[in-house]
């Protein structure tokens, strides 16, 4: 405990899981039950490309790739509802496009890429204040999204033939869920990077759906859930000398494996 | 323009269809007065669900025109209620049944916000739908009859004067079936009533025009069925053994 006064880094990283959290227990929920999974996997990957063009360009990676990444998702989004293309391959193609488009710009600009295994993988311990900044103001433009939205989202993922029956704008509210998602990737770049961003979308989520049936506590729960799980990768990697990210990821996943099998148990034996 | 078309609930004229290159609705005309109750009845994959479709303005027909109330379908909203056909809904999506009920009054809303009214309207279409005591439920715990009625009563909540109806009874047992149909009686005569069905005999008991689709539209003024009609759609003869046996569903389980 006396470590968290002691550095600085730590508290930063600690405000970091906090607002990581906030958006992956809200946005999270939205891409379980809609079930746009891989639809975020596509953006989370596609917007290393992002990444490489602001690396490329010297831009601050956190904003240079917000534009990207809304691209990116508006791309994908496209590309599913209106082209013959398989949905699940389009998103497959943006998929790896987006990653060679990244590691590609990286290698041209001449000289050591200083922090790519972070950007890929998460490190949330060199999180700094401008970062937070970014986070905090993404986190904030989530928030007010979704309390203004709140029942078009609804309508648009539980029946989305019958909300465009009572003039809910589909197209417009569908493309602004995947700006969430997208800007989502953004802020969990830092804390697991974008290849591990999915975890963090839906472990949390699927959890939280499993302990209740309001939209509304189901978000409260994936977001608290997140922060214990980026709490306790923290502290793995604090006390075993192992990627934050990683560790997070892992611990996400042996909980969900455990409460899977806790469940299973208790509905077969009840 | 005529006054006429103002009078009409729903007027399609010389609606045309393709797709994937098969043509789907072919030159459909139908002008639905106001408070009639009009059944759809056809063989599978004869474009009912594609005609309700596109009178809800979900899919644009290649030519011809739609209009529900005089306007485009899209700027009816709000006075239109929907059933769709066995949503595909997530049986875990985490709703209550009153909040998708409450889903129904989306477009009745100004300025974005739901507010008493709408939820005093909720709680009056769950207790006409004898749902009241399920309101808190998750959505997906309810059984097949149960949902139908939680989203027709989503389709009522908003006091539409047109309610379209694709298939409601399909895979619910024969009285959860049977209250469906009391329930649309009650309604009759009060709002303007599409009902698609495969069910030749419950229609005919219920409606006051019948049509029969397959690419093409054939409309009664009346409920009875042309046997050369059914022919001309299904492509052969059809025994029309409920015929002229009305109600034979409803009474049979009101016995019990």
């Amino acid at each position: 405990m006396s470590a968290l006064f002691q550095y600085q880094f730590l508290r930063h990283a600690l405000a970091a899981a906090l607002l990581a959290s906030l958006a992956c227990g809200v946005v999270g929920s939205y891409v379980v039950v809609k079930k746009l999974v891989f639809i975020s996997g596509g953006i989370s990957h596609a917007v290393f490309g992002g990444l490489g063009l602001a690396y490329f360009f010297g831009l601050h990676p956190m904003i240079g790739v917000i534009p990207f990444s809304l691209l990116a998702a508006w791309g994908i989004g496209g590309i599913s509802r209106r082209s013959r293309v398989s949905e699940d391959a389009a998103i497959g193609v943006l998929w790896a496009v987006g990653m060679a488009l990244g590691v590609v710009l990286i290698s041209l600009r001449p000289g050591y890429a200083p922090d790519l295994f972070g950007y890929l993988f998460g490190n949330i311990l060199t999180v700094g204040r401008p970062d937070l900044a970014v986070m905090a103001l993404l986190n904030g433009a989530i928030i007010v999204a979704t309390v203004v939205f709140y029942r078009d989202f609804l309508a648009l993922c539980f029946d989305e033939e019958f909300a465009r029956v009572v003039g809910v704008r589909t197209g417009l509210i569908y493309n602004l869920l995947l700006a969430l998602i997208a800007v989502t990737v953004v802020i969990l770049i830092r804390v697991v990077g974008v290849i591990l961003v999915i975890a963090l979308f839906t472990i949390p989520a699927s959890i939280a759906r499993r302990l209740t049936s309001s939209l509304k506590l189901m978000m409260a729960l994936a977001a608290v859930l997140a922060f214990l799980f980026t709490l306790g990768g923290l502290w793995i990697s604090w006390t075993a000398d192992l990627p934050a990210g990683a560790a997070t990821v892992l611990l996400a996943g042996a909980v969900f494996g455990c409460f899977g099998l806790a469940q299973s148990f208790f509905s077969t034996f009840r | 323009m005529k006054t006429s078309a103002a009078e009409s609930a729903v007027e399609l004229d010389g609606v045309h269809l393709r797709l994937d290159g098969k043509a789907v609705l072919s030159d459909i005309r139908l002008a639905l007065p106001r408070g009639v109750f009009l059944g759809i009845i056809g063989p599978n994959g004869g474009g009912k669900s594609t005609l309700a479709r596109v009178m809800l303005g979900l899919i644009k027909p290649d030519r011809g025109k739609v209009a529900v109330f005089g306007r485009p379908p899209e700027e009816a909203f709000g006075r239109i209620g929907y059933l769709p056909q066995a949503p595909e809904l997530d049986r875990r999506f985490p709703i209550s049944v009153r909040e998708a009920v409450l889903l129904g009054r989306l477009g009745l809303r100004r300025r974005g916000r739901l507010g008493r009214a709408d939820r005093r309207a909720v709680a009056e279409a769950l207790a006409s739908s004898g749902l009241s005591d399920l309101a808190d439920r998750p959505f997906g715990s309810l059984s097949r009859g149960q949902q139908q009625r939680a989203l027709l009563a989503r389709a009522l909540v908003s006091g539409p004067e047109l309610l379209v109806l694709d298939e409601p009874t399909a895979g619910i047992d024969t009285p959860a079936e049977a209250g469906f149909y009391e329930l649309l009686n009650g309604l009759k005569g009060r709002i303007t009533i599409i009902l698609i069905s495969h069910d030749i005999g419950v229609i005919s008991s219920l409606v006051d025009w019948i049509a029969c689709l397959n690419v093409r539209l054939f409309c009664h003024e009346s409920p009875e069925i042309l046997p050369e009609d059914l022919q001309r759609v299904y492509g052969c003869p059809v025994d029309m053994i409920a015929h002229g046996v009305p109600h034979r569903v409803v009474a049979r389980h009101r016995q019990r």
